[in-house]
């Protein structure tokens, strides 16, 4: 009863949001250079992409009308790629963003970071960063198909994790290779003082939308979900679950808060072409407007339409969902340019999931009272 | 000002709602594929070295903060900008370290009390 009176507000409190829309969480895709070729990778990055780096001067200019609506320090610039440290000019980067009141922080998959790194980001004003790691060496070298990729991501985890003045965490793609290892990849995290942890599936978009291999089965979505909502009564880590999906039942157990997909209402992102959207891994169908014909302000100030009202979603098999005003058609990653229903829905995997253990146990009590003695 | 209203006056409502679905993170949040927000755990330090002698400003002094890694050099007006964590008391130590480029100068330390979020100094070196 009292979670259906949260829901409720919560409900309410995402209605008032995006009447508000306030940024407060801006995406930059700077790169599309990457230095891994991940079985996973939502953005299909590749060695040597045919997009050259967004010159920063550019992203720069585009966002600094921002100043005359909103304080510079309530708006997060996220540099993501492709992997930002292929860019030499990142620490001076956030130093400019840092010196005309932006705070900033990166998305890594660990390979490039090192000391002298570590001290320059931090010395230009980085606040926040979160760190890719998939589970012990093998898991974590498979989804990353390197062979090394480990052993330099856990050089970044030793220098981020002593470092006190950061906001960050690790995060880790479940999939079947690794789903196993989670409880003792638990320990492992906290050993290494990480006070973080946040725990994903992988959308079946870039290029894991044709590898089944990286999708969990209904039973281990679920195994995953009781353990998130277990582990979350050990105090020496914050572990859960991001902000992906609505999960039904496992609503509250595994997050410090509702389901509710902010692109669009809180988030915006300049990508690497000067498309503006929402994150980055968005399909690019929704893309709003372009840095280098729009002003980036007015675009956030009067356009996101489609992602700030989403009745829209209410088809497919979301038409006839009972959780649609909870859920509100999902995290808009999960749409494509057909906008005819949401890719895969965890809920409901979920939900397929519980009647499928309540049919077997029904099955199994009917077998013994049947049974001849 | 009827938007403006309307503003304050959803402004007002997040607050309630927030506070009635028992939520504790519905201020501070992520997206799903980003970093944790940068809530500000910082401090900037900034200033200009010069020479004592001359008042003029000196390039390439490196400037760092107690025994930790980072540092920051010093550019061609002399400026320098170094973040560094919440504290109450900085070890800031300036360095010569371009042998005679810029001129030769000694190695100065000093001690910084902050209270807001960013100090500004102003230091002088002596001619080595």
């Amino acid at each position: 009863m009292l979670n259906k009176i949260s829901q409720y507000f919560q409900n309410r409190f995402r209605i008032n949001e995006t009447q508000i829309h306030e940024l407060n969480y801006l995406f930059w895709e700077c790169t599309q250079r990457c230095n891994l070729r991940c079985l996973h990778c939502g953005s299909d990055c590749i060695s040597d992409s045919k997009n050259k780096d967004m010159p920063f001067e550019d992203f720069l200019n585009a966002i600094l009308p921002l100043k005359d609506s909103y304080k510079p320090n309530s708006i997060t610039v996220v540099i993501t790629g492709g992997e930002p440290l292929l860019r030499d000019d990142l620490p001076q980067c956030g130093r400019i963003l840092r010196e005309n009141g932006f705070r900033w922080g990166i998305v890594t998959n660990g390979f490039a970071y090192n000391s002298t790194i570590h001290a320059k980001l931090l010395s230009a004003g980085m606040g926040a960063i979160t760190l890719s790691l998939d589970g012990f060496e093998d898991s974590h070298n498979w989804l990353r198909s390197n062979n090394t990729s480990f052993k330099n991501a856990l050089q970044a985890l030793d220098l981020i994790a002593s470092t006190n003045r950061l906001f960050y965490d690790v995060v880790t793609c479940v999939n079947s290779k690794n789903i196993s290892e989670l409880p003792d990849f638990k320990d492992f995290l906290i050993s290494k003082k990480v006070k973080a942890w946040r725990l994903f599936t992988i959308a079946p978009i870039g290029r894991a939308a044709n590898n089944h291999d990286l999708q969990l089965t209904n039973q281990q979505l679920t195994q995953l979900m009781d353990f998130i909502a277990q582990s979350r009564s050990d105090k020496r880590m914050d572990i859960k679950f991001s902000c992906e999906s609505y999960v039904g039942k496992y609503e509250m157990k595994v997050r410090d808060s509702f389901f509710f997909c902010r692109a669009g209402i809180n988030i915006a992102s300049v990508l690497i072409d000067g498309s503006i959207s929402a994150c980055p891994n968005i399909n690019r169908h929704f893309v709003q407007g372009n840095i280098y014909n729009d002003n980036f302000l007015d675009v956030w100030e009067n356009r996101f339409e489609i992602m700030r009202n989403r009745n829209w979603t209410k088809t497919g098999i979301c038409l006839l969902c009972n959780d649609y005003k909870n859920c509100n058609g999902g995290a808009m990653h999960l749409w494509n340019e057909k906008q005819d229903c949401i890719t895969t829905c965890i809920n409901d995997k979920i939900k397929n999931q519980l009647q499928a253990t309540t049919v077997n146990s029904q099955y199994d009590s009917s077998l013994k009272s049947n049974a001849v003695p | 000002m009827m938007k403006n209203l309307a503003d304050k006056k959803r402004k007002i409502l997040r607050k309630v709602y927030g506070a009635l679905s028992l939520s504790s993170a519905l201020f501070v949040f992520q997206a799903c594929y980003g970093t944790p927000q940068d809530l500000g755990m910082d401090v900037s330090i900034q200033g200009s070295v010069k020479s004592k002698a001359t008042n003029e400003p000196i390039a390439g002094v490196k400037v760092s903060i107690g025994n930790l890694p980072q540092y920051e050099i010093t550019d061609n007006e002399g400026k320098f900008v170094i973040y560094t964590s919440r504290d109450s008391i900085y070890n800031v130590k300036f360095e010569d370290i371009d042998s005679t480029k810029n001129g030769t100068f000694s190695t100065k330390d000093t001690i910084v009390k902050i209270i807001d979020d960013s100090t500004s100094l102003n230091i002088s070196l002596d001619v080595e």
